[in-house]
């Protein structure tokens, strides 16, 4: 075989000045964060659908379905992988001094925790570390006592820097070209795998790493959005999608429904309730803002419209959240009370079933900044119609 | 997360197969005395949940609950909302939700009978402790309960592998992109697409249903004789086989050395990735994957294949690539 320049690597190139300034920047913000706890070290644990924080610390897209990044004291990493090609990732990323694949024994794992002499373990994900691996790591540290660190690295990875600003940035590129690719496919007949088959060849052919996604297609019966089925699309369906392509770990996101043919009353009515919704959650989004806020603001519109009631969790289960390393961090929801820092990515979406015309998404992914907020997507905030792309 | 098409239980096989596997799990538990199993998935590794009911674990986590008599109950943290897909592509039709999983599978097994966990190692520990407190020492640990019988594909399934992987090796054979490869899958029907691309090696795990095939190609200088090097070890592979036999009887050009790996398709995904057992039995399907190391180059190229009584049947190897 031969020639495969045009596929997308995931690959992270050798380090530069700022990769490297920016892994000193996480660095300093890990160990304040870890000296508020009174920890001595930080596991990062990653089981293969939630890696966030093994990518935050490597800054290398790890594919082993288990892996650790681990923090001495010192700030020195060291990180571990069950896949053997992830050992060349990490180094080529050239955040972590050593790397190491782990086999059934653990025994790397267990002979470098060993060697640091540690009093009090952070683990992040501590929640999801497999039974087996805990009692490893158990035996590895002693009589050191474990804690959690899943809610402070929430917190430290909430607030991006320019660096990984940058890296939304395209990701809301490669938003914008997948989105057009979905209502450019449309057309009665069309099963829904294949929107998603065409989709994610556009996203990969734009450099995306990954994809996260849900649809669904039909009319007002549809209340809530799935993997996509053999349904075969009809005249007049309503098409809704949250695509989220990641681009160098970074997840951003776009929500957005289409008709296929032209938009029917309940259809374009629907839009008008969801738009105001969405603006009104934008209106009041800036630094300091609280996520509860945002919330508040959505659920207003649909309460005075009459439709409050469909802002409960029978039928949404969250206003927006917040995007980074993990494509659903910080939810936008009534009783979150974090506060949006400038520098923070949300999508406020009003995603919502109604009878208008079912479940209905349109959301906008912005950057937090200290007077309102920074727009990523360059798509209309419209009902599209396939109609109107075919013209 | 799971995005591909997700085929409803009776577009995979016949209710009688579906009915069939759940008798026979039932059955184990009545040999080991146990009147309720506990399976856990996630997203990325579901698979003895989607072997038994066909639940798809697009995202987040739960937990199956087999009784020994009965319909199985899934409960997990996923909305309720999705319940109605999960009934209508699931042979099953109890669904519970909520933050608290525990406290879910004790209203649905209730104070009495004993309870089998399902490779309880790799259950999340906290996890696995609520569910040892909320039982009060009516749990035990049943490693492979369900995976024992998977290892197996059936002889519907057996024709799934072969015409997957048939398109798996067709898609590797085009010299694509990833995104052709995806475009190519995903089309055809898969769950999921996994790619792993390192230098100028690219590997793809596909599932279609509950099915997992991995197949890897290399562009790189060493490719071909990585490629005759897998060939030679396909030649091999018979019952019994192990990866150290099978990495002698092979030759490779001076100057290289090569490592050679045998993976059982209960290792493609999940923490199956860091068990050291493989079974190379008639009728498992198993990788090989072969790493071929020289002075400035290295070249991965891997295949998978059904160990037949006598030998074994490639599954994504294109005719004439071994």
């Amino acid at each position: 075989m031969k020639g495969r320049s045009n596929m997308s690597t995931g690959l992270a190139l050798a380090p530069t000045d700022l990769d490297l300034a920016e892994r000193d920047l996480r660095t300093a913000n890990v160990q304040a964060a870890l000296a508020g706890l009174g920890a001595d070290a930080l596991i990062a644990y990653g089981p293969a659908w939630r890696r966030e924080n093994v990518r935050y610390l490597l800054n290398a897209p790890v594919r082993g379905d288990v892996s650790l990044a681990v923090m001495d004291a010192a700030g020195q990493i060291t990180a571990f992988s069950s896949r053997s090609s992830d050992i060349q990732r990490i180094r080529e990323a050239g955040w972590a001094a050593e790397s190491f694949q782990l086999d059934g024994s653990l025994a790397a794992l267990v002979e470098v925790l060993h060697g640091m002499a540690v009093s009090k373990v952070a683990i992040a994900h501590l929640e999801l570390v497999p039974a087996g691996l805990l009692r490893a790591l158990r035996t590895a540290i002693g009589s050191a006592e474990i804690v959690s660190a899943t809610p402070l690295l929430d917190t430290v990875r909430l607030t991006k820097s320019a660096w990984e600003l940058d890296r939304h940035r395209t990701g809301a590129r490669i938003a914008d070209l997948g989105w057009k690719r979905f209502v450019e496919v449309l057309e009665p007949g069309l099963p829904e795998f294949h929107i998603t088959a065409e989709v994610e060849a556009t996203l990969r052919a734009a450099g995306a790493d990954d994809n996260f996604m849900l649809m669904a297609s039909g009319g007002d019966e549809v209340r809530g959005m799935v993997p996509p089925g053999n349904r075969v699309l009809a005249e007049h369906d309503l098409v809704r999608t949250e695509l989220t392509p990641q681009f160098g770990g970074y997840w951003t996101q776009i929500c957005r429904s289409a008709s296929v043919g032209t938009p029917t009353d309940g259809q374009r009515k629907s839009f008008d309730l969801f738009n105001e919704a969405l603006h009104a959650g934008l209106d009041v989004v800036k630094a300091g803002v609280t996520c509860h806020e945002v919330a508040r603001a959505e659920n207003e519109v649909f309460e005075k419209l009459g439709f409050g009631e469909y802002c409960g969790s029978q039928w949404t289960r969250v206003r927006g959240h917040n995007l980074g390393l993990h494509p659903d961090e910080s939810h936008i929801a009534e009783g979150n009370h974090t506060v949006l820092p400038a520098g923070a990515v949300v999508i406020v979406h009003p995603n919502t079933y109604t009878p208008l015309a079912g479940y209905q998404v349109l959301g906008e992914p912005v950057i937090v900044t200290e007077t309102g907020y920074e727009r990523l997507l360059t798509t209309d905030v419209k009902l599209f119609s396939n109609a109107e792309a075919l013209r | 997360m799971k995005r591909g098409l997700v085929l409803e239980s009776t577009e995979l096989y016949p209710r009688e197969e579906w009915g069939g596997r759940l008798e026979r799990v039932q059955d184990e538990l009545g040999r080991l005395g146990a009147d309720w199993a506990l399976v856990y998935g996630d997203v990325s590794a579901a698979d003895d949940i989607a072997y038994l009911v066909n639940v798809c674990v697009y995202w987040n986590e739960g937990v199956l609950a087999v009784p020994q008599v009965g319909e199985p109950v899934f409960v997990t943290k996923l909305s309720p909302r999705v319940f109605p897909w999960m009934e209508r592509t699931s042979t099953i039709g109890g669904f519970r939700s909520g933050p608290d999983i525990a406290k879910n599978l004790s209203a649905i097994v209730g104070t009495e009978g004993r309870i089998a966990v399902v490779d309880d190692v790799r259950w999340p520990a906290a996890l696995l402790d609520d569910v040892t407190v909320a039982f009060d020492g009516r749990t035990a640990p049943a490693p492979g309960l369900i995976s024992w019988f998977r290892a197996t594909p059936s002889d519907t399934e057996i024709v799934m592998l072969i015409e997957t992987g048939a398109r798996l090796g067709e898609a590797l054979a085009a010299e694509p992109s990833i995104a052709a490869a995806e475009l190519a899958m995903r089309t055809y029907g898969c769950t999921d697409v996994l790619l792993d691309h390192h230098g100028t090696a690219i590997e793809i795990l596909v599932q279609y249903g509950p099915l997992w095939l991995r197949a890897g190609r290399d562009s790189g200088p060493l490719s071909e004789a990585a490629t005759a090097a897998l060939g030679q070890a396909a030649a091999m592979l018979r019952p019994g086989s192990t990866a150290n036999g099978l990495a002698q009887a092979i030759t490779t050009p001076e100057g290289t050395r090569v490592d050679l790996t045998l993976v059982s398709s209960l290792q493609f995904t999940g923490p199956g990735e860091l068990s050291e057992t493989v079974t190379t039995d008639a009728g498992t399907v198993v990788a090989i994957v072969v790493d071929l190391i020289g002075t400035d180059a290295a070249a991965s190229v891997s295949d998978t294949f059904l160990v037949t009584a006598d030998g074994a049947r490639p599954l994504t190897a294109q005719n004439g690539e071994l």
